[in-house]
């Protein structure tokens, strides 16, 4: 029993023990639970922090996707599979017009215009049926306030189980791009139709020069079709003259050269017309820059060719036209200033008849209007010659310093008795020879100074020449023509050297003349590389300013100027060579014969221009100068002689002169004469005067002479008087005709009154209009008449009278016939 | 090792020899737990093997013979208590080949300071099952007895042959070939 007990006893002792052991076990496992439950709840909230971390972030992610989408420039919706709009963007919103809540209830269809709605609707269907996920398309929209919206959109389209389940949209508002577009467009329009319209032919080839395109313009322009063109090289259908290739072959060879240019070519068409084109040509380039054609345009410029070419001949015409006008101008010279001549030297001549003091008077005025009225032909003809190219350089020396002085000289005289006052003044250097034209350098100065007097009353008008630069080889020197007149106006300075110009109108009035005086001095001073210029004030006066270049001559051929007193004194010695400068015919004759055994040299000058000039080439011993010459007279002839260089600047002059009046003779001694001889002069008064001892022979002349020499007019001395001028000459056998009997019967009268006075008178009236006539012989008789009766022979006189008539009578005959002829010349002609 | 195994044990030798003999080997193994075990605890394996060595020598019976029986206990105390393992599969082979990678390690969740045997398995044919037994406790009796009884819960009805693949029994073929 025990011994169960004992068992028993360790059996719960064991069970006791085992019971605590797991109650231990039990403790430490419900810590270790206790602690892995804290873990877990520790790893749970640890968990639950991260979750809402992700979400955290998600939601920052999803926000910053919607801030994206809402505020992207673009219009962003999403609509069902019916087009409804399921979401729309802000953008969307403020695009359309329309509300969120209004557009979530509108299909995106009931946006579009109607007119584009079933375009729209049909481009989606095609793209649902190919089942295109992505797809553009262009159109345009009506906001709710009616504004046209062109919208370019992107869709995405969103399948499922292959059916549509959303539409994604980004689109944009391409309005603006669409309208540049379309204006481009316009434009392209524009300017196509413009070039149609333009009749531009336009025609394509191949770089091989072969026909690729015929544009409908250049069809209707040649006539060709583009089957008759294309694949085929133009040039053999278009062009048919050898002139038309080489026209093309030059422009093509200017292409090459990199020329690209227009050109104007001739071109066939197919009815056979020539038509003209303007060619431009450009190179047809691909994307690379390869040349791979050309396109030509072709303009019809026949119209315009045409009309170029009647331009270019009535211009043609016109040209020649006026190149005839001036020839007829210049050529002019001889027709009008011969008569102009004759009626100037017919007043002369009734100047040596003793005019009455009324006669004079009305002789003053004739002679004043004939020589303005040469001055106004001398003008025209001038500025013609000038235009027709006819100006000629004459290279002469010329001392500058003595052209001023005879200015000064000239304009002294002139403006004697007036209140104007000439100054002149010259740079020393002036005094060396130079080179140049004298005449054309006078012309401009006369012209300039003669306007200077002309439009001044009183004060001074001045020529001063200065040098502005002197060299070796040349000199240039400044001419100053000032006056103290009337001025100009500054809007006429511009146009006074303008041809037909003159200060204005009044002036013309006033003053007179052609208005061609400073066109020609404008028109010498540039042909002769000059400068002409002036600068004026009106009321205080003008100035012309003209600047001149001169060459130097070489050393050797220069010459001294010299100054030298011409006195009264030099008539002494023996003469051999003498120089009558005489306008008339009848009178030169009568010097001739006066010296006619005297075995002289004697030279005529028909005025004071050419005296000048003879001057200038031959050293005379005594000079006759008559004062009243045209072109030019004895006094200013003079001035010329003395004042340039020429061998006679010192041989003594004579003036003859008809008025022997003391103003005449003192404006002779001015200009340097040395003597005066009044006309009429007998041959010993000239012999006297001249210190010659001449043996008075004529009468045996005479009488050895007059039998041949009477039976027939005195053509040399004809041919001396008119040249080739049958006009001049029938004027003047016309004018003697018909004087012819009432100067006869005068002669009667006188010889019949046997008064020696009246008879010298009449004779002395009427002869020298015999020599005129080619009757010189009569004019002699006249002057024996005249020598007797001065004689007081009263016998020779009468018996002289009496063959007179005689002679006259069988002349008369001699000079009708000769009428007669000029007549019938002049009808003929 | 785990103290089920040891409740179980004194449980088993309770049935069969009354508790003088569970008396007996506890007192005569001396072991410094006492005798007293609980099947939540843990103790040293050398404590088991005293006890099965002087049960052999009380009962004469050999230790070997002792643990299969053991076995077969041990597979009903697990049907009982973890009857979960046993769910999902009809077939012996099936749930043999899941010890190691299906019921191992869902012991291992439960008691990680457990230590088990090794069973790896292979089939040579359709009909025979290879179990390859490996521990350091060489308990390979205690592992035939719950196979015997796995086949014999599954009614299949199968020859089990071992062979020692070491000679210390540490490590074990187990070669099952069904029969039907």
């Amino acid at each position: 029993m025990s011994d169960e007990i004992d068992i028993l006893r360790r059996r719960l002792e064991r069970e006791k023990r085992a019971r605590k052991e797991a109650e231990r076990v039990l403790e430490l496992k419900s810590l270790e639970l206790f602690n892995a439950n804290e873990e877990l709840k520790k790893v749970n909230s640890h968990l639950e922090e991260e979750v809402e971390l992700r979400n955290r972030r998600l939601d920052e992610g999803e926000r910053r996707y919607r801030q994206l989408v809402e505020n992207v420039p673009d219009i962003i919706y999403k609509t069902d599979p019916k087009g409804i709009f399921t979401y729309v963007n802000p953008i969307a919103v403020s695009k359309t017009g329309y509300s969120r809540s209004e557009l979530l209830s509108m299909s995106f269809q009931d946006l579009i215009l109607p007119e584009w709605k079933e375009v729209s609707a049909s481009f989606y269907a095609d793209q649902l049926k190919r089942r295109n996920e992505k797809s553009y398309f262009e159109f345009p929209i009506r906001s709710k306030q009616g504004e046209l919206i062109w919208i370019g959109q992107n869709v995405q389209f969103q399948f499922k189980d292959n059916r549509l389940i959303e539409a994604f949209a980004i689109a944009r508002d391409i309005t603006e791009s669409k309208f540049a577009r379309e204006r481009l467009e316009l434009s392209e329009e524009k300017y196509r139709s413009i070039i149609e319209n333009l009749r531009l032919g336009l025609l394509e080839t191949d770089p091989y020069g072969i026909v690729t395109k015929v544009y409908p313009k250049f069809t209707e322009l040649t006539g060709y079709t583009a089957e008759e063109l294309i694949g085929k090289d133009p040039r053999p259908i278009l062009l048919d003259q050898k002139k038309a290739y080489d026209i093309l072959n030059k422009a093509e060879e200017q292409r090459r050269q990199g020329n690209a240019g227009v050109y104007e070519n001739s071109i066939k068409t197919k009815d056979g017309r020539t038509l003209w084109v303007l060619i431009s040509a450009a190179p047809i380039k691909d994307r690379e820059g390869n040349v791979t054609g050309t396109i030509g345009v072709h303009f019809d410029i026949t119209d315009r060719k045409h009309i170029e070419e009647a331009l270019r001949l009535a211009q043609h015409d016109a040209e020649k036209a006026r190149k005839a006008e001036q020839l007829f101008l210049a050529n002019m010279s001889h027709e009008i200033r011969t008569p102009l001549n004759a009626v100037i030297g017919m007043s002369h001549l009734l100047h040596d008849l003793s005019p009455t003091e009324q006669q004079l008077e009305y002789l003053k005025a004739l002679q004043h209007s004939a020589m303005l009225l040469k001055g106004i032909v001398n003008d025209i003809l001038d500025i013609s010659k000038i235009e027709a190219g006819r100006l000629e350089y004459n290279e002469e020396h010329i001392v500058l310093a003595e052209v001023i002085e005879s200015f000064q000289k000239t304009f002294e005289l002139k403006l004697q008795g007036s209140k104007v006052d000439m100054h002149s003044s010259f740079d020393p250097a002036l005094k060396e020879a130079v080179l140049g034209d004298q005449l054309l350098l006078s012309q401009v100065l006369t012209n300039l100074l003669s306007n200077a007097e002309k439009f001044t009353e009183k004060g001074t008008i001045g020529l001063k020449a200065a040098v502005l630069s002197d060299t070796e080889d040349s000199i240039h020197v400044e001419f100053l023509v000032s006056d103290s007149g009337i001025g100009i106006a500054p809007e006429r300075l511009k146009i006074i050297f303008e041809k037909y110009e003159q200060a204005n109108q009044t002036t013309k009035m006033k003053y007179g003349g052609t208005g061609l005086g400073l066109a020609i001095s404008k028109k010498i001073v540039d042909f002769l590389d000059g400068k002409l210029e002036v600068e004026s004030k009106e009321g205080l006066g003008s100035t012309f300013k003209l600047h001149l270049q001169f060459e130097k001559p070489k050393e050797s051929e220069k010459r001294i100027s010299t100054e030298k007193k011409h006195d009264q004194n030099v008539l002494k010695g023996s003469f051999s060579n003498i120089l009558v400068a005489e306008d008339n015919a009848m009178n030169r004759k009568y010097v001739q014969e006066i010296f006619r055994n005297h075995h002289l040299n004697i030279d005529y000058a028909h005025n004071g221009r050419v005296a000048v000039e003879m001057c200038r080439e031959k050293a005379y011993d005594i000079i006759l100068m008559d004062l009243q010459m045209p072109e030019m007279d004895g006094v200013n002839a003079t001035i010329k002689i003395r004042h340039h260089s020429n061998p006679n600047k010192e041989t003594p002059i004579i003036a003859l002169s008809a008025y022997a009046t003391e103003e005449v003779k003192t404006r002779t001694q001015l200009a340097g004469m040395n003597g005066f001889l009044a006309k009429p002069f007998t041959p010993k008064q000239l012999k006297t005067l001249l210190n010659i001892d001449i043996v008075d022979d004529q009468v045996s002349k005479e009488k050895t002479d007059t039998q041949a020499q009477e039976k027939e007019l005195d053509r040399t001395l004809l041919n001396e008087l008119y040249g080739d001028d049958p006009d001049y000459a029938f004027e003047m056998f016309d004018h003697f005709l018909k004087s012819f009997e009432n100067q006869m019967e005068a002669f009667n009268n006188a010889l019949n009154s046997r008064d020696l006075d009246e008879i010298r008178r009449f004779i002395h009236k009427i002869k020298p209009g015999f020599s005129m006539v080619g009757l010189p012989w009569l004019q002699e008789l006249g002057s024996a008449i005249e020598s007797a009766c001065e004689a007081g022979k009263s016998e020779e006189a009468l018996t002289k009278g009496v063959t007179f008539q005689q002679k006259a009578r069988q002349g008369i005959i001699l000079v009708k016939a000769e009428h007669q002829i000029l007549q019938s010349k002049l009808k003929s002609t | 090792m785990k103290g089920v195994v040891f409740t179980e044990f004194l449980e088993l030798v309770e049935e069969k020899f009354g508790y003088e003999v569970v008396d007996k080997i506890i007192t005569a193994n001396d072991a410094p737990s006492g005798g007293a075990y609980t099947a939540v605890g843990t103790y040293p394996f050398s404590e088991l093997a005293g006890m099965l060595g002087h049960l052999s020598k009380i009962t004469g019976l050999q230790p070997e013979a002792l643990l299969q029986v053991f076995g077969k206990h041990l597979f009903n105390t697990f049907h009982k208590s973890y009857n979960h393992f046993f769910q999902g599969t009809s077939d012996a082979f099936e749930f043999l080949m899941h010890i190691e990678d299906y019921i191992h390690v869902e012991v291992k969740k439960l008691y990680p300071d457990a230590e088990l045997p090794r069973f790896e398995s292979f089939k040579s044919d359709p009909n025979t099952l290879h179990l390859i037994y490996s521990s350091e406790r060489k308990l390979y009796p205690l592992a035939q007895g719950l196979i015997e009884s796995s086949l014999e819960h599954f009614n299949t009805k199968a020859d089990l042959v071992y062979k020692l693949l070491k000679e210390d029994g540490s490590h074990v073929e187990f070669i099952i070939t069904r029969k039907d």
